[in-house]
């Protein structure tokens, strides 16, 4: 029954392999990737913070949104303390000055407004679908390159792989970056320039915007991402729609205070050194706690809360306290050379 | 029935693709490729597991500029409170890379949270990626992760979609290629298919796969064999991204076959830092018998270390044979009887063509091997059995205290100075 569907997949991949060996190796440009140059790069700004910040000149791309002069970029301090002095260089040649007039705090992006009037409509680069991207889709980065294109030079094309498109916790720089919704992984090359630049699929669509350079919290590899369009989709409609609208767009949610009672497990873990990457081993469990009742035993290692991945016996403790009193967590235990797992019911906490 | 008509509907699919369609809509080479390489993906998607670990040593590479002002007693100290000339406090605006480089505006309890905390500088850690070897539950993967001794390996599989994770059991790790094997007990594994390295040809399409931080499909890298016989010969290299998220997963081709391991071998050794990854310059180590690793690495404990013959080669020789000028001492060729002045003609019954050949050879092989070797002394053939050595430790090399015109004793270049000494 599996030979015929094997016999399928196996035929496709020929037919494919067979279809891209005649039409040439690599050395036959693709018609698509020129069409998708064409389609979207009159609409990409070189976009110059021109004050700079503590001596960093701001260097950034952005893609004209919206004919009445929209510019979707990634935000940045030498944008924010550039006074307004924000120089637009359009693929045209023709250089305009431009102003922040919203910032969508989540993903980080902002919207320029070019200044004064256009006598005709301003290029608009085509909006695409992300949803329907999927990991191994080719993909084009258009932007600015970092100190090299100057003046009127023309925007750069950078060619990638869309390596994955899933959440990951990131940090950038010193802080964390918590954007909680699925970006886009890719490994077109980037650079500070190119921060704001439109990731371009094949179709000639524009299906995200580049972000920073950032690193992935878990691993520390240095990552590039893009804020899929379909997020940002929202925010350019509703900044078309309310041109007056206060600058902020969405406010970051500051989370209520949960007033429930912490929960107790009664499962105390080896306390570490200073490396701090102690694994979060059991000591011991008190007798008669939920832990307890649940069979955690010491010598456990705890592997995870949940979904949550403990690295180290501070964030079990961390990890722990987001916990309150008649939550049930699923812990992953390592006991021996198996895996067991345990469900545990938080109790309050008895008074003396 | 069913059967006949899948095959039907399969051949029909195909008949469909292998008619030419009209020039017009000529199914673009690019979009063909990604259809190509999504069915090359999803052939190893179950034999790309993901390798987390445990505790070890958390390592930090502390910049020179750092380490300088720790070590300094008079370094300026932080502004206080209210100190005009105090840099402003700054909303957190989601940093870039400008902003990485003010660090010193946060405050930490002491200098060591501020290393640990210093961004770019902390040594990248797991999860990272592995290969199946064989169905009954071996494991490969590149040994960088395990340089910190962690105490706990764990092995997530996906079969089908559906993750299960094992306990790990770490064996051998061959050094000089950067690879390390490990043991799940698991059964029925879904064991990839690997290219036998002369096949391999420069220029063909690669990608880099790994499965570190997107567990249902593995990530993609995409580039071409850059190069073959890279670091001695013992590695492929390519222009896909390799870095943390992929290293010990598979560079693979069109098909789904895999060209080799991907492992961190730079200049500076197996040390995987964040600061020069992602240069275009990416190393996978073939791996043209899995069962020959499987013997060699399956012990626990074992360690294979770089092979070293002990001799140096006139580079310049245009003749075929490798000229020695010199059979260091006591060194593993020297030992075997070669001589100043040999011309080594052959090395396990292959030709050596100049010292590159000799070397590449030697480089595929590991400490603790033999070689055969057939050297030309004057016009005498000899066959010599060589065992091959390990590197030695270089010595008082960059130790020697260098004066200071006050006094003082500068360190040379590994100088092992205790910090404030």
């Amino acid at each position: 029954m599996r030979v015929p569907g094997v016999f399928l997949l196996l035929a496709l991949t020929l037919t494919a392999v067979a279809a891209v060996e005649s039409h040439g190796g690599p050395n036959r440009r693709s018609a698509k990737l020129r069409k998708a140059v064409e389609a979207v790069q009159p609409a990409v700004v070189k976009v110059f913070g021109l004050k700079g910040f503590r001596g960093i000149f701001g260097y950034r791309t952005g893609v004209i949104v919206h004919e009445s002069g929209l510019v979707l970029t990634r935000g940045s301090v030498t944008l924010d303390e550039a006074d307004g002095r924000i120089a637009c260089h359009l693929h045209d040649g023709r250089r305009l000055m431009a102003r922040i007039v919203r910032e969508d705090r989540r993903s980080k992006m902002v919207l320029l407004k070019l200044a004064g009037k256009a006598d005709k409509p301003y290029p608009t680069a085509p909006l695409g679908v992300s949803k329907d991207l999927l990991p191994g889709h080719f993909v084009l980065l258009i932007g600015n390159a970092y100190k090299t294109a100057r003046g009127r030079e023309k925007t750069a094309v950078n060619f990638g792989i869309v390596s994955a498109i899933t959440r990951v916790r990131l940090r950038s720089g010193m802080m964390r970056f918590p954007y909680a919704r699925p970006v886009i992984l890719h490994d077109a090359m980037n650079n500070p320039g190119v921060y704001g630049g439109p990731l371009v699929n094949l179709d000639g669509k524009v299906i995200g915007i580049s972000g920073n350079l950032v690193e992935s919290r878990d691993t520390n590899a240095q990552l590039h991402y893009a804020i899929p369009i379909d997020d940002l989709k929202e925010f350019i409609r509703d900044t078309v729609k309310h041109p007056d609208a206060p600058i902020v767009y969405a406010p970051v949610e500051v989370a209520p205070v949960d007033k429930r009672p912490p929960g107790v497990h009664g499962i105390r873990v080896l306390r570490g050194g200073i490396t701090r990457a102690t694994p979060a081993y059991v000591d011991r469990v008190l007798p008669g706690s939920p832990g307890f009742e649940a069979g955690v035993r010491s010598d456990d290692l705890i592997l995870k809360i949940d979904e949550t991945s403990v690295k180290s016996w501070k964030s079990f403790r961390r990890i722990m306290e987001r916990y309150r009193a008649g939550e049930t967590v699923r812990l992953t235990l390592k006991r021996g050379d198996g895996i067991e797992i345990v469900h545990v019911t938080l109790v309050e906490e008895k008074a003396q | 029935m069913i059967a006949a008509s899948l095959l039907s509907a399969s051949l029909l699919s195909w008949g469909l693709w292998l008619v030419p369609p009209p020039p017009e809509e000529e199914m673009d080479e690019l979009e063909a490729l990604q259809i190509v390489l999504r069915y090359a993906v999803d052939r190893v998607s179950d034999s790309v597991v993901t390798i987390t670990t445990r505790g070890g040593i958390r390592k930090v590479e502390i910049p020179d500029a750092l380490k300088r002002r720790m070590t300094t007693p008079n370094a300026p100290e932080r502004p206080r409170e209210g100190d005009p000339s105090a840099p402003r406090k700054r909303e957190d605006k989601g940093g870039d890379d400008e902003e990485s480089q003010k660090p010193e505006q946060k405050r930490y309890k002491n200098e060591w949270e501020k290393m640990l905390a210093y961004p770019g500088f902390k040594k990248a850690e797991g999860p990272t990626t592995g290969i199946v070897l064989s169905k009954d539950g071996y494991i490969l993967t590149s040994s960088w992760n395990f340089e910190s001794k962690p105490n706990v390996v764990l092995v997530t599989l996906n079969r089908g979609g559906r993750q299960e994770t094992h306990v790990g059991t770490l064996l051998g790790v061959d050094r000089a290629a950067g690879l390390a094997l490990l043991k799940i007990s698991a059964t029925d594994l879904a064991v990839p298919e690997f290219i036998d390295p002369d096949e391999v040809r420069v220029g063909s399409w690669a990608c880099a796969l790994g499965r570190a931080i997107a567990r249902e499909r593995p990530e993609i890298k995409y580039g071409v064999i850059s190069a073959k016989d890279r670091i001695d010969g013992k590695a492929l290299q390519t222009d896909a991204a390799t870095s943390p998220t992929n290293y010990g997963g598979p560079l693979i081709d069109k098909r789904g076959r895999i060209y080799g391991i991907i492992v961190p071998l730079g200049a500076r050794g197996q040390e995987a830092s964040v600061n020069w990854y992602d240069s275009g310059i990416g190393f996978a180590v073939p791996v043209p018998d899995p069962d020959e690793l499987i013997e060699r690495l399956g012990k626990e404990g074992t360690v294979l270390e770089p092979a070293f013959l002990g001799l140096q080669m006139n580079e310049d020789r245009t003749e075929p044979g490798a000229l020695v000028t010199k059979a260091i001492e006591d060194m593993p060729a020297a030992k075997a009887g070669v001589k100043d002045g040999d011309v080594i003609l052959e090395i396990d019954g292959k030709q050596v063509l100049n010292s590159f050949t000799l070397r590449f050879a030697v480089g595929r092989r590991r400490a603790g091997d033999e070689v055969k070797l057939v050297v030309l002394r004057g016009e005498e053939r000899i066959e010599l059995t060589v065992t091959l050595g390990k590197r030695p430790k270089r010595q008082n090399v960059g130790k020697i205290p260098i004066p200071m015109p006050d006094g003082r004793r500068k360190p040379g270049r590994d100088g092992n100075r205790p910090p404030g000494g």
